[in-house]
């Protein structure tokens, strides 16, 4: 009975063992409990006698040598490849001649080639190809038709190598983010340049209308001002005299107040 | 004895042909069948004996 145990050992565990047993390397313990469960079970026992039978059998049977078409027969049945070609590349048939030689290379190794490509299930593969190849082309903006017009004299490459590098250089600084940074840099520049401590130039040498690259300076004159308008002039108290002038300056009061009619230009 | 074989299952025929007339080990038929190794010692036992028992009736019928 399958399942059943006897001596220790049950009905599957005596087919696993078999094969080693018959193999003759069953031993010790094992192979007691082994020949021990045979002797008992009616189903395990006779099943030794059947493989060493069936083995005997098979090892009588003598080698024989396989035809010498088999394997391109094989080959032929499963690949789909024309008998008459295979035979070709056979070693007793093979030429000397160049020829020869190209058309068996060629039988050997292109035509199996192509024959495994020509396989159904490649289709779906190389349609996928196309239609991603197809699908870069389009949206790189090339069509067949410019690719049939493609002029390949030297200078007319050279010239497309130019206008390709002008319309790429013309296209970087439009981009709207170099403009930008660009725009800043200018602004912080120009917000930054005030602080600088300028040069102590007298101001009589430059033109008075020359103000590029300085701070807005404060406009003292009063254009508002009429022609007849009295201008007051003041001494600021602590300023530089001139020695000669300190005695006449002395003489006034200290808070002098002039009018006069005159422009100060 | 290739008649008795061509009447086998091919799962126990190809293991039998494997193991007695390649000599492979069980290993190695288990890798080339996708199977246990188990599976294969069971299926080469089992082959063993129908082959057997095939030829005995043939035997018997000719006798």
């Amino acid at each position: 009975m399958p399942g059943e145990t006897k001596h220790g050992v049950e009905c599957s565990q005596f087919e696993a063992l078999l094969s080693e047993a018959i193999d003759g390397q069953l031993s010790g313990a094992r192979k007691q409990s082994f020949e021990a469960h045979a002797r008992v079970c009616a189903v395990c026992g006779p099943l030794i006698a059947d493989a060493l039978a069936g083995q005997q059998w098979l090892k009588s049977l003598e080698e024989v040598e396989p035809p010498a078409q088999l394997l391109h027969n094989i080959l032929a049945s499963t690949s789909g490849i024309s008998s008459a070609r295979l035979r070709a590349t056979t070693p007793e048939r093979r030429a000397a001649g160049i020829g020869e030689r190209v058309r068996q290379w060629w039988d050997s190794f292109v035509t199996p080639t192509a024959a495994f490509v020509r396989q159904p299930r490649f289709v779906m593969s190389f349609g996928m190809v196309f239609f991603s190849f197809s699908l870069i082309l389009s949206s790189a903006g090339v069509k067949p038709s410019d690719v049939a017009s493609i002029n390949l004299r030297p200078s007319a490459l050279k010239r497309t190598y130019y206008t390709t590098q002008g319309k790429v250089v013309k296209f970087y600084e439009n981009i709207r983010f170099v403009y930008e940074i660009e725009s800043r840099v200018r602004e912080f520049k120009k917000s930054t340049t005030p602080a600088e401590p300028g040069p102590a130039k007298p101001t009589q040498n430059r033109k008075t209308n020359d103000t590029s690259g300085q701070p807005d300076q404060k406009q003292e004159r009063n254009y508002s001002q009429e022609a007849n308008q009295p201008v007051l002039a003041g001494l600021p108290a602590g300023a530089p005299i001139a020695p000669l002038l300190r005695d006449e300056v002395e003489k006034l009061p200290p808070d002098v107040t002039v009018t006069t009619n005159r422009r100060f230009v | 004895v290739h008649q008795a074989l061509q009447k086998l299952s091919p799962e126990l025929r190809e293991a039998v042909i494997l193991r007695d007339l390649q000599d492979m080990d069980y290993r190695d038929i288990a890798g080339a069948l996708k199977v246990p190794e188990g599976t294969v010692k069971s299926r080469i036992n089992r082959g063993r004996a129908e082959l057997a028992r095939l030829l005995q009736r043939t035997y018997r019928q000719v006798m």
